[in-house]
């Protein structure tokens, strides 16, 4: 089987005995009883077999959490891992066509350097020549298109998981995920909606149409290549050999608690990998936010107090003067003030800006 | 939005006997009884007519026939070359371009010869048959001779058929710049026809129309259901 290309277990109804399909595959010869088969149906659908358990994934986020320091996987409270089969649509296409259109022609000319004047000791500007092309016209250009387009497209929105969409403008999605750009992961199933695996299947809310549009305009854009460097162009395209099919993807979403916080990782089903995820920040880092914030107030107020004790606000040279108290409370109200922000600083960091995003 | 997926047992619905095709045909041939069914919802009957006897060292190869009604029309040639020095516009736009001309349109109805075996030079060689069609001369047979390969679909011929008609413009002596070309498919059957084997690939019976096995997706399987893989070596 050509590299990229999905092998598909199921079963033949003549003999019952194992038989493998290549994606796109309709028909095969049952390698134990010889009957000629064919697949019906009018979406295939294909799904990804989870390959981790709910211990090996609570293992790896544990691991994760460790990095913010030894103490914090005992505070933190892991629940149960959910599992999810995701969709997406894989779809290909061959693009058979033509792009009419002009191509600039160009001739090399040998042109002098302009000299300074100034600078010559000579009456004659001329200089070292470059050579630089000049426009002189264009041709017509009549070109074939052939080409061979595949592409996953996200069939729901993941974007809440911090799992980016793919879609005809963005054909890559996080790394480690085994979906990437146009290939197939290895070991896809044909999905049997009578016996589906235990998990959540997440309806597509992308159509079939719809998906087709994005491919479409995705293969239209590869043969855009086709096109460089013309001008006038005219293009004609056309789309034959679709296929499409409908692949389930597992994930796992675990939710863990810090404090009264909750934060939310997901893993892959099938290589146990923390695709995404936010994690709490380490004590280390907000013990430094502390002793800064100690620290400024350990300065301030003392320098608040011998302002205030000292008359050294007094600008008629008399202690305790009108102006000096509305100084000192000005002074006081805008520590105050101070001080609420960095504790609300402080109580933002702890929440995000000292979180690890995975 | 999908029906459940089942794997059947490939049988001819008219005797009943195995029908044979490589693992992504949507078009089978009854080396019994000599019907050809198109897979869509179901098998569906599809007209064949078998071109000539294979003899040794060839083969049968499916083709679609699209008959249509074709209606070319705002076609725009250009000059060879221009000598304008200043840049154009990227998409076509007639006022912008000098020496444009609008030569006459046609309409009626046409047949198109279209390669029914996935192929990366599909277009071409089906432009090549419009302008060098086979002889439709139907071969009287004792037996059925195997027809394997036939991966696109009737949709897929339509839409290609389409494309050759473009391709038939784009073919004139002159330069085409724009065309609109209008079709409306009639009926579509399968022609199989007599294709030589070759080191590099096969020729169509009495059209010359080359096809490399390079371009050929599945052209050693085919060599290989007829019983020819030394051809590819």
């Amino acid at each position: 089987m050509p590299a990229g290309q999905a092998s598909i277990a199921l079963k033949c109804p003549s003999c019952g005995g194992p038989i493998s399909m290549g994606e796109g595959d309709t028909h095969l010869r049952c390698p134990h009883c010889s009957s000629s088969l064919i697949l019906m149906g009018t979406v295939r659908q294909y799904v990804l077999p989870c390959r981790t358990g709910t211990t090996q994934v609570l293992r790896e986020v544990r691991k994760v959490l460790s990095k913010s320091g030894k103490s914090m996987v005992q505070q933190c409270r892991v629940t149960k891992p959910n599992l999810f089969y995701v969709p997406y649509w894989h779809l290909t296409a061959q693009a058979h066509g033509y792009v009419l259109g002009l191509e600039p022609v160009y001739k090399e000319e040998d042109v002098p350097i302009a000299v300074d004047e100034r600078e010559s000791t000579s009456m004659s500007v001329m200089g070292p020549k470059r050579k630089v092309k000049r426009r002189t016209g264009s041709k017509a250009v009549e070109k074939e298109i052939q080409l061979y387009g595949n592409v996953n497209i996200s069939a729901a929105n993941l974007e809440p998981l911090g799992i980016p969409s793919m879609s005809s403008r963005a054909q890559m999605s996080l790394q480690g995920i085994a979906i990437q750009g146009s290939g197939l992961p290895d070991g896809l199933e044909i999905l049997d909606t009578r016996n589906k695996p235990e998990g959540v299947f997440v309806d597509p809310l992308v159509s079939l149409s719809e998906a087709r549009a994005e491919a479409e305009k995705y293969i239209d854009g590869l043969t855009e290549g086709y096109a460089q460097g013309l001008e006038q162009r005219w293009k004609y395209v056309v789309l034959t050999g679709r296929r499409n099919c409908l692949i389930y993807y597992p994930l796992w979403v675990v939710d863990f608690y810090y404090g009264d916080r909750r934060y939310q990782a997901v893993v892959d089903g099938t290589s146990a990998k923390v695709l995404r995820g936010r994690f709490p920040g380490s004590f280390s880092e907000k013990g430094l936010i502390s002793a800064a914030a100690a620290a400024f107030w350990g300065v301030g107020l003392p320098v608040v107090f011998d302002l205030f004790s000292s008359s050294g606000l007094d600008i008629r040279g008399r202690g305790f003067a009108p102006n000096c108290m509305i100084m000192s409370a000005i002074l006081v109200l805008a520590l105050a003030y101070g001080t609420y922000r960095f504790v609300k600083i402080l109580d933002d960091l702890a929440g995000k800006g000292l979180d690890r995003i995975v | 939005m999908s029906r459940m997926q089942q794997v059947a047992l490939l049988r001819c619905p008219h005797c009943t006997s195995e029908l044979e095709g490589l693992s992504e045909d949507v078009l089978f041939f009854c080396t019994e009884c000599g019907r050809a069914w198109t897979l869509e919802e179901e098998l569906v009957r599809t007209p064949i007519t078998i071109l000539g006897v294979p003899a040794s060292g060839t083969l049968l190869l499916p083709f679609w026939l699209a008959r249509a009604s074709v209606g070319v029309s705002q076609r725009i040639t250009r000059r060879r070359s221009i000598s304008a020095a200043i840049s154009a516009s990227r998409h076509f736009t007639a006022h912008e371009e000098r020496g444009l001309q609008e030569t006459g349109g046609h309409q009626g109805t046409e047949s198109f010869i279209i390669p029914a075996f996935a192929c990366t030079r599909a277009l071409s060689i089906a432009v090549a048959l419009k302008r060098n069609p086979p002889p439709l001369r139907r071969a009287q047979l004792d037996s059925y001779p195997p027809v394997v390969g036939g991966s696109v679909s009737p949709a897929d011929a339509i839409a290609l058929a389409h494309a050759v008609a473009v391709g038939a413009e784009v073919e004139e002596k002159d330069f085409l710049a724009s065309v609109d070309v209008e079709l409306e498919p009639k009926d579509v059957s399968v022609l199989a026809i007599v294709c030589p084997a070759g080191k590099l690939g096969f020729q169509i019976d009495d059209t010359g129309v080359p096809v490399t096995y390079e371009s050929m997706e599945d052209a050693a399987d085919i060599l290989a259901h007829n019983g020819m893989e030394g051809f590819l070596t």
